[in-house]
Formats: C-alpha cells, sequence, structure tokens
C-alpha cells in the first residue's frame, strides 16, 4: 500500500460532482425523447500519484461511464475532471496532447480494440507515432521493450491480433496502453473476456507494472475479489452513486454500506460449501432510467426505512476508529455496525418480498 | 403510434416541398424548352415571335420566381397542362397510373411469394447443389440488364412462338380481362427476374442469421421439429430486415419498370416520365417525377410501420421501448 | 458399471449415462476432438458440475446429450443413455420428443436466448404444447403456472411480456421456466449465471436449488466458475483439452483436488479472505486441441510433468474412495 506517503502532495486525478444523463430514443425530427439514463449523479473521488482506485459496481451503475468521461470519449452534463491539476474540460493544443499521453486506457474486449489490418508491432507503436516519439529505429526498439515487459515476444511484433490468444492481445492492449510510458491507466473490465487460467496471469502482470512504474490506475470491475488483489482504494458504485469509498482492507473487513455488504456476500467461494437459501439480495438492479426516490439501494436493502426511500443519503465520514478521517465515507442512513435503527420504523413498506 | 405517423407525414411534406424545387430546377436545367422544340418545328419563327412566346409562358423569369409561380397555382390545385397529351397534368396521370400500379403490384407479390420460400429453402440448405443453383439463378437475374431481357422475351414469346402480344395494355379493339392479363405477362415476368434474385439473396442472408441465434438453439432445446422452429421461429425474425431493404429497394424497382414500360411500349407512369421528358413536356414530367417521389417516401413509412408490427421490441410511442 | 455396452440398470439407474463419448468436428488442419471420449453419470435428483476453460469441451459434450451437436461437428464414438434410453441409437426425427421432456437444456445468455418478436408467457406454453395434448387455455395455465414457481411477480401481466420489457434476472428465470414446464429428469445448465450481475448470479443459483427440491431433477450444472460450481453441485468433474482429468464429489474435490489442473485453476482464482502479493498462474495458454501434446494434454502446463507424462495420456483412475483423477502424479489414499 503506497496511499498514505501521497496523501500530502497533490492528486493525480481529482473528479468532482460529476453527472451525465444520457438521452435514449428519440429519433427524427417530430419524435419526443422517452427517457434519460441517469449514469452519473455527482460522482467525485481522487487518485494520488502510483494509487490505484478500483471502481466497482454491477451492470448499469455508472462505472464505464465515469471512465468514459474521464477519457473525454463523453462530456460531461456538469462537474470537473481534474488531471494533474488542469481541467480536462478546457484542455486544448499541447497540453490537450500530453495530458492525452498520460493517461492510457485498457479495455474489456481486447480483440475490438486492436486493429486487425494491423500487425502487433505497429498496433503497439501508433500512439509514438502520434505523438511524434522518437525516430522509427528508437520507436522500434521501444515498441521491442515494451513487448518484453509485458511478457510478449519481440519476435511476433510483424504478426497479427487474430493471430494470438486472447489472453496475448490483452497483452498487446496493455502494451499499447504503456509505450507511452503514462502516469494513469483506465482498465475498463480487462479481465472479463479472459479464461480463469489468463486471468491471474494478466492480474499479475498488471500488479508488476504497477509496482515497477510507479503507475496509477482507476480499474472498473464487477469482480470484488480481483479488487482485493489489485486496488489501494475502493469505490462502490449504485445507480450513478458512489455509495461507499473506502481504502480497500477497510471496506472488506468491515464495510458499512448494505450494498456493499451484499456484493462481498454474493462473491461464491469454491470450497465454501452449497449456498445457504435465502442469503442473496432480493430485487432486481434497478432501470437507471427510472430510478428508485431516495436511496436508490431501499427497494433491495433489509434496512431501508421511510427515511430511504425520500432522501439521498449525502456520502458522509464513517465516525468512530479506524483509518484516519475522510478515508472512509459512506452515503446510507443506516449504516452497518452503527446500533440498532434508530427510529425504530422497521423495513420500508416497500421492501421486497422474496 | 398515430403520433408518430402523423409526424412522419409532415417530413415526408416537407421532403416533397424541397424536392418539388429540386426537380423543377433540374428539368429548368435542361437544354432546350418548348419554345426551341416549336422553332424546330416551324422554321418561318423568327427570334422575336420567340422572345414573345417565352415572355408569355413566363420563361423567361428566373428560376426562383418560375417555381415559386408554379408552386402557388399548384396549391391551388392548378399543375397545369401537359404540352403532349393537350390535357390537364391531373387528368392524364391516372390511366398511367393505374398501368404501372398493376405492373409493379403485381411484381412486387409475385417476387416475394417467390424470393421468400425459396430464400429459406436456400439458407436451410446452405452449400448444398440446390443452394448454388438458387444463387446461380439470383445472380443472373440480377445481373442480366433489363433491356437486353425484354428483348429476348419479346423475341421468344412474341416473335419466335408468337403466344403473347409484345407491347401495350390491350389489343386493338380488344380490351377484355384476359386481353389485358395476356398483355402484363412479359412486362411482370421481366420485372420479376430483375427484382427477385436480390429480395431471394437478402431472405436467404437474413435467414442464415437469424438460424445462427441463441433462441434458435433454446427452440430446438425444447422440444421444437425442424420446420416449427422454422416456421414459428425463425420466418418472423428473418422477414424484419427483409421488409425495410424492400421497402428501400423501391425507387429501384421503380427505375426497372421505367425501362421495362418503355421497352414494352406499355403506357404506365415510367412510359409518361419518359415521354414528358424526351418531349420536354415540363409539366408532366414534374407532376409525374414527384408523384414517384411521394409513392417511394410513403413505401418507406409503411415499411416502418410493418416492422413496428412485426417486432414487439420498437415502440413509436413516447416513453416506450425502455427495458424493464 | 459393468461392460460399456450394457444398457443401465433400470432399478435406481442414473438420469443420465455417458460412456465413452466422442465428438469431433472436421477442419481444415484436420479432426478436431472436441470431446475425446468421456464416461460419467447422474444419479436422480443429484447435480453434477462441469468445470473447464473455453474449449474443454464442456459446452459440446453437454449439447450432444440433446443432440444438438452443431454441424459439421457430430457424435463419432460412444453411447448416451437417458435412464434406459439410448439417445445415441435414437433417429433425428425422434430426439425433438425427448428435448424439453426428458431433458432440458439453458444457456449463458438470457438477453438472447428468448426469441424476440413472441411473448414470453407464449414461449413458456409453447415448451408445454410440444409435448402434452390439450386446449390453448391448458398451456396458457401451465405457463402462468410455471411463471408463479420460478417467483416472478404478476405472472398473468408478466406472461404479456416480450423479452425486452424484462431484465436479464427476470429472463433467466423465464427461461427456467420454459425449461421445467414438462418436468424433465435432467437439467442441463450451461454457464447460466455467468452473463449476469453478482446479486442476481446468487439468485439465479438459489432458485435452481429450490426448483430442484420442487421438481427433483438431476442438474448438470456447466461453469467456469469453481466458486459458482461450489456453491449448488454435489458432484464435480473438471475437464481439459476434451478429457475428463478429475471427478469426485465437491466436498473431496474441493477440500483435496488431486490433479495439478485441477489444483493450479483453484490457486489461481483470487479470493476475498487470502491476500498474496501475486496470484499463483498456470503458464501457458488454454490449449489448442488440434494442437495438445501427445501423452497427458496438460503436460505442457504443468509443473510435475516428466518424460512419462509427455509420452503416455493417463487413464482417469479412483484414487479410493471414488474420487477419480486422470494423472500418473496423483496421489493415491494409502490402502
Amino acid at each position: 500500500m503506497s496511499a498514505p506517503e501521497h496523501r500530502a502532495t497533490e492528486p493525480l486525478l481529482e473528479v468532482r460532482d460529476l453527472v451525465k444523463h444520457f438521452t435514449i430514443g428519440g429519433k427524427g425530427m417530430f419524435a419526443r425523447a422517452s427517457g434519460r439514463v441517469q449514469a452519473l449523479n455527482g460522482v467525485s473521488f481522487t487518485i494520488g500519484p502510483g494509487e490505484t482506485l478500483a471502481l466497482v459496481g454491477e451492470s448499469g451503475c455508472g462505472k464505464t461511464t465515469a471512465a468514459r468521461v474521464i477519457a473525454r470519449l463523453y462530456r460531461p452534463d456538469s462537474g470537473v475532471v481534474r488531471f494533474k491539476g488542469m481541467d480536462m474540460a478546457t484542455l486544448k493544443g499541447g497540453k490537450l496532447k500530453s495530458a492525452r499521453r498520460a493517461l492510457q486506457m485498457v479495455f474489456q474486449d481486447p480483440y475490438g480494440s486492436l486493429n486487425p489490418r494491423l500487425p502487433i508491432g505497429a498496433v503497439i507503436g501508433e500512439p509514438l507515432k502520434i505523438h511524434g516519439v522518437g525516430r522509427a529505429a528508437e520507436r522500434r526498439q521501444r515498441v521491442a521493450d515494451v513487448m518484453v515487459q509485458v511478457g510478449l515476444n519481440p519476435g511476433d511484433a510483424d504478426r497479427y491480433p487474430h493471430q494470438f490468444s486472447g489472453g496475448q492481445r490483452q497483452r498487446i492492449a496493455i502494451a499499447r496502453a504503456l509505450v507511452l510510458e503514462p502516469e494513469l491507466i483506465i482498465a475498463d473490465e480487462p479481465l472479463s473476456a479472459l479464461d480463469v487460467s489468463i486471468q491471474s496471469q494478466i492480474l499479475n502482470l498488471l500488479k508488476d507494472i504497477q509496482e515497477d512504474r510507479g503507475l496509477a490506475f482507476l480499474f472498473i470491475t464487477h469482480d470484488l475479489a480481483v479488487v482485493n488483489y489489485f486496488a489501494d482504494r475502493v469505490a462502490v458504485m449504485y445507480l450513478g452513486h458512489i455509495v461507499e469509498i473506502a481504502p480497500r482492507a477497510a471496506l472488506f473487513a468491515a464495510p458499512r454500506h448494505p450494498y456493499s455488504q451484499a456484493l462481498i456476500d454474493a462473491i461464491p467461494v469454491p470450497g465454501g460449501g452449497k449456498r445457504r437459501l435465502g442469503t442473496a439480495t432480493a430485487g432486481d438492479v434497478p432501470n437507471p432510467t427510472s430510478p428508485p426516490s431516495g436511496c436508490p439501494f431501499h427497494p433491495r436493502c433489509a434496512r431501508a426505512t421511510g427515511t430511504c426511500r425520500e432522501t439521498m443519503p449525502a456520502l458522509v465520514d464513517v465516525p468512530g476508529p479506524g483509518p484516519g478521517q475522510g478515508e472512509h465515507k459512506v452515503a446510507c442512513h443506516h449504516p452497518l455496525e452503527d446500533g440498532p435503527l434508530e427510529d425504530g420504523a422497521g423495513p420500508a413498506a416497500g421492501a421486497p418480498q422474496p | 403510434m398515430t403520433r408518430y405517423v402523423m409526424g412522419r407525414l409532415v417530413e415526408s411534406v416537407i421532403v416533397l416541398v424541397i424536392m418539388s424545387f429540386v426537380i423543377y430546377a433540374l428539368i429548368g436545367l435542361m437544354p432546350g424548352d418548348p419554345i426551341d422544340l416549336m422553332i424546330q418545328s416551324d422554321p418561318r419563327l423568327t427570334p422575336a415571335d420567340a422572345a414573345r412566346l417565352r415572355a408569355v409562358y413566363g420563361l423567361d423569369k428566373p428560376l426562383v420566381e418560375r417555381y415559386l409561380h408554379w408552386a402557388t397555382a399548384a396549391l391551388s390545385g392548378d399543375f397545369g397542362h401537359s404540352r403532349l397529351y393537350v390535357r390537364p397534368v391531373l387528368e392524364v396521370m391516372p390511366d398511367f397510373l393505374l398501368n404501372t400500379f398493376n405492373l409493379m403490384g403485381l411484381t412486387f407479390v409475385i417476387s416475394i411469394v417467390i424470393a421468400v420460400p425459396v430464400g429459406v429453402y436456400a439458407a436451410l440448405r446452405q452449400h448444398s447443389a440446390g443452394d448454388y443453383a438458387i444463387n446461380l439463378a439470383c445472380f443472373a437475374g440480377i445481373s442480366v440488364p433489363i433491356f437486353w431481357l425484354a428483348l429476348m422475351l419479346i423475341i421468344l414469346f412474341a416473335v419466335l412462338i408468337p403466344v403473347l402480344p409484345a407491347s401495350g395494355v390491350s389489343s386493338i379493339g380488344g380490351g377484355g380481362f384476359l386481353d389485358h392479363a395476356r398483355h402484363l405477362v412479359l412486362p411482370v415476368v421481366t420485372l420479376t427476374i430483375f427484382s427477385v434474385g436480390s429480395y431471394t439473396r437478402f431472405m436467404r442472408a437474413s435467414t442464415i442469421e437469424v438460424m445462427r441465434q441463441d433462441y434458435i438453439r433454446t427452440a430446438f432445446a425444447k422440444g421444437a421439429s425442424r420446420n416449427r422452429v422454422v416456421v414459428r421461429h425463425a420466418l418472423r425474425n428473418a422477414l424484419l430486415p427483409v421488409v425495410t431493404i424492400i421497402a428501400l429497394s423501391f425507387g429501384t424497382l421503380f427505375s426497372g419498370a421505367l425501362i421495362t414500360e418503355t421497352m414494352f411500349a406499355y403506357p404506365g407512369m415510367g412510359k409518361l416520365i419518359y415521354d414528358s421528358i424526351m418531349g420536354n413536356d415540363f409539366n408532366m414530367a414534374l407532376v409525374a417525377l414527384l408523384f414517384a417521389t411521394l409513392v417511394t417516401l410513403l413505401a418507406n413509412l409503411a415499411a416502418d410501420i410493418a416492422y413496428a408490427w412485426l417486432d414487439p421490441r420498437i415502440s413509436y410511442k413516447s416513453g416506450g421501448g425502455s427495458p424493464r | 458399471m459393468s461392460s460399456a455396452s450394457a444398457a443401465p440398470n433400470s432399478a435406481s439407474a442414473p438420469v443420465l449415462t455417458v460412456r465413452d463419448l466422442e465428438v469431433t468436428f472436421p477442419t481444415p488442419q484436420g479432426p478436431l476432438r472436441a470431446v475425446a471420449g468421456i464416461s460419467y453419470s447422474i444419479d436422480p435428483g443429484r447435480t453434477l458440475g462441469v468445470v473447464g476453460e473455453s474449449g474443454c469441451g464442456k459446452s459440446v459434450s453437454a449439447l450432444a446429450v440433446l443432440g444438438l451437436v452443431p454441424p459439421p461437428g457430430r457424435v463419432t464414438g460412444g453411447t448416451i443413455w437417458l435412464g434406459a434410453l439410448e439417445v445415441t441409437a435414437m433417429d433425428e426425427d425422434a430426439l425433438p420428443a425427448i428435448r424439453g421432456e426428458r431433458v432440458s437444456m439453458i444457456f449463458q445468455e438470457p438477453m438472447t436466448a428468448l426469441n424476440p418478436v413472441l411473448s414470453v408467457g407464449e414461449q413458456i406454453a409453447e415448451a408445454w404444447t410440444l409435448h402434452r395434448a390439450g386446449p390453448a387455455a391448458d398451456a396458457r395455465e401451465a405457463a402462468l403456472t410455471m411463471l408463479e414457481r420460478v417467483r416472478i411477480p404478476n405472472p398473468v401481466e408478466r406472461y404479456a411480456n416480450y423479452p425486452h420489457q424484462m431484465s436479464g434476472g427476470m429472463r433467466q428465470r423465464a427461461i427456467i421456466a420454459m425449461a421445467l414446464a414438462c418436468g424433465p429428469e435432467l437439467l442441463i445448465a450451461d454457464e447460466p449465471t455467468t452473463a449476469l450481475d453478482v446479486t442476481i448470479q446468487a439468485q439465479i443459483i438459489e432458485l435452481m436449488m429450490e426448483m430442484q427440491a420442487e421438481f427433483g431433477m438431476a442438474i448438470q450444472f456447466i461453469s467456469h466458475n469453481l466458486g459458482v460450481v461450489s456453491e449448488i453441485a454435489d458432484d464435480v468433474m473438471v475437464m481439459y483439452g476434451g478429457h475428463i482429468v478429475e471427478m469426485a464429489t465437491a466436498e473431496q474435490i474441493f477440500s483435496n483436488p488431486r490433479h495439478p489442473y485441477t489444483r493450479a485453476l483453484m490457486e489461481t482464482v483470487p479470493r476475498l479472505g487470502a491476500r498474496a502479493r501475486r496470484l499463483p498462474t498456470i503458464p501457458g495458454t488454454v490449449p489448442d486441441i488440434l494442437d495438445l501434446p501427445p501423452g497427458c494434454a496438460f503436460s505442457d502446463r504443468c509443473p510435475l510433468a516428466d518424460e512419462n507424462c509427455r509420452q503416455a495420456a493417463p487413464a482417469l483412475e479412483d484414487l479410493g474412495g471414488g474420487h477419480l483423477a486422470a494423472c500418473f502424479k496423483a496421489p493415491k489414499d494409502s490402502p
């Protein structure tokens, strides 16, 4: 864990109050927009130099949208993304180019993100070319170096993406992201499309890179077990909100938000024996076009009360002992290990039926 | 749905207005005008006469002014006189329209009745001898120039084996139903050969794609027989893209009809447009082309409505179509 | 299990018996043996978990049970019995009668496994109609009952829903309803929770366990996820390169894995409890069936492999207590 020493320094990436809604339906000049997907509803977090933040959540929670807004693939409706102190929205020209260089992405589907008509040496070297780094011979050398680093044979530079296995393709994508020596890598579900035995190889590779180069990562995933191996801090998202953010150890040891707990409980453990019936969190992940009132998790939450149905709880510091102030925040009216329910109202009427 | 259709109709009207200007301008830009034709046929006409006549018909005014004049009259229902037929344009059109409707409608129905089962058959027996034969026939139909095909059919069935009439809609003095039908045979066959190949190819490709889908495997897994899977689960899904493509190919069918009608001297819209353009009959050509545009727009609208009817995922209601 | 050709004994016989099953796909590089002679059986009411990575043959062998191996692949050897019925000897035209009636199968993608242009209710009703004679009203009634039994709220309303109007979890419930409509003896589930969110995955696993308690069918549960298999399976079979490499009760296999591949698989999975700096890994790539090493298929990735492993293929043998493994190096129980 490298978090404490850069606590004093300026964050590498600062995201504040990001809001992004998508309009769906409504094509043609007389059609009306048929709905809004509230992908991000005021998301804030920071990542320090060399730090790894995992953004965790289920489908539709907004984690991928957050990544894309940060990488400037989408424009946010409101909110600020500061990278190395610069406002990403207003960057132009050379500064934008250097920011782009320092921030790279790795995607879930390694095949879809590689140009099938280019040999992989050219794929990996392309960012160098775009940014006008070095001469051709120098670039070749750098491509070879980075290929070695991700565990590819530099002699394979002339082969094409389809000649590689899924795991090797993900190595190619990682090499391409690394070749410009970025400071932050946004990795969007980089393991999901890979076989089990290959996932651990790639996870170890990312970890080596993280440690050797002091790279910061924004690691987006649905898999909390992976997070446990890779992240310094974890932000749990639900329906466009961060519901809990904490250092990794604190989150796994004592999750405060019932949803974080539900996610942890849902992870099947090999050799953990048969599933006990009645322990699954009920209800469906809500539709982001029509989120529930108040706390978005209340229809699935056993601790929900009337308050939860009416007002969205703010993301505030977890009181009491534990890690330093400001490190562990939760957005819940009735966080776990917070003593018995105060207003004694019992579960809300809208609580799910099993 | 109604709201959607109304919206689309308004859009169509706007497109139609824009197209009317474009067509007007294109015809206006064509070399020669009616007065030039008069000069050719009457050498005694002096340049002064020509200028006076142009002023009378308003042909000396700028294009936009002429267009606005025409449009104002058109809005009050006056689309002008046809020079060739010496009658109001709107009186000339219906006969031609009916003939084209017979030709294209019949072609359309026959093409689909052939293309759907044949396309499905070829898809289910991909890479079989039957599939190859069907593909070959389709490509032949698509590749053969339509005028050549028309000539061959005329030579074969009207000259060498004179069983069918080669031109017109009815025999002189005749005009019974059977006589009309006999005149339709060769044009309809020509146009069908021209269109059925591409429809069959679309249907084949679409069926192959659908048969690979997960829900087809689900249908097999629950015990549906092959025939049932094809008819109940594959057909409707396979038709979805075909409906759109066929509607969008309406314009192609129309241009095919134009050549076919010319070859068979068949008095339909195609021949009307051809003759009126060749004869500098501006008013006639303009209205006929506009009408063709309108029909194409309506065909596209019909395709969208048919699509919504076939596919429950498409909803033109506002607020619809969201998951859950 | 005495001889390979005799039909299984009918009394308390397994629901499914597979012997020396071989499935081959012709390819330009030669025949691809996706399933290379596997034998297993499932007893009534039990759940067999099948674990393996992509290309190990776990899905293809399941499709073979229903006679649904996608062409040009086909069963090139071995026998499959459903009870005393020899499926591999049946006429192609007779197979639809057993699919959905005696054995059902559900698939990974609930988003695409339902026909988008038919209502969910109609599709469940169809599963009933295909095997039961009766008026349409009875089929509808059966479908409504099934919707209710898989805990879908407002069945009457949901009956008329199209698949796109349901969430992924709801759709998987509807698919399970469809698969169980005729009360099959065996349900084959191919990665049924892989495409779902983790909290929904837990719900579907619970539902399948509840359905098994209610309907009493046996389940063959295919997954790449050892954790999921561990939550539902009574017995586990691990596949690699078209072979079964280990087969035992869940208890035996998770507490004491014997095959190096099984052991490696369990160690490479990130877990919540333990946290090492690095995960153990299996070197190399998921095997290419056309390019398997001679001898043991795992020998080129196995830390224990020696010359013998690279030359001779180990057979599946009982290491004691019914714990089977195909490995020369697997420790046997001391007698």
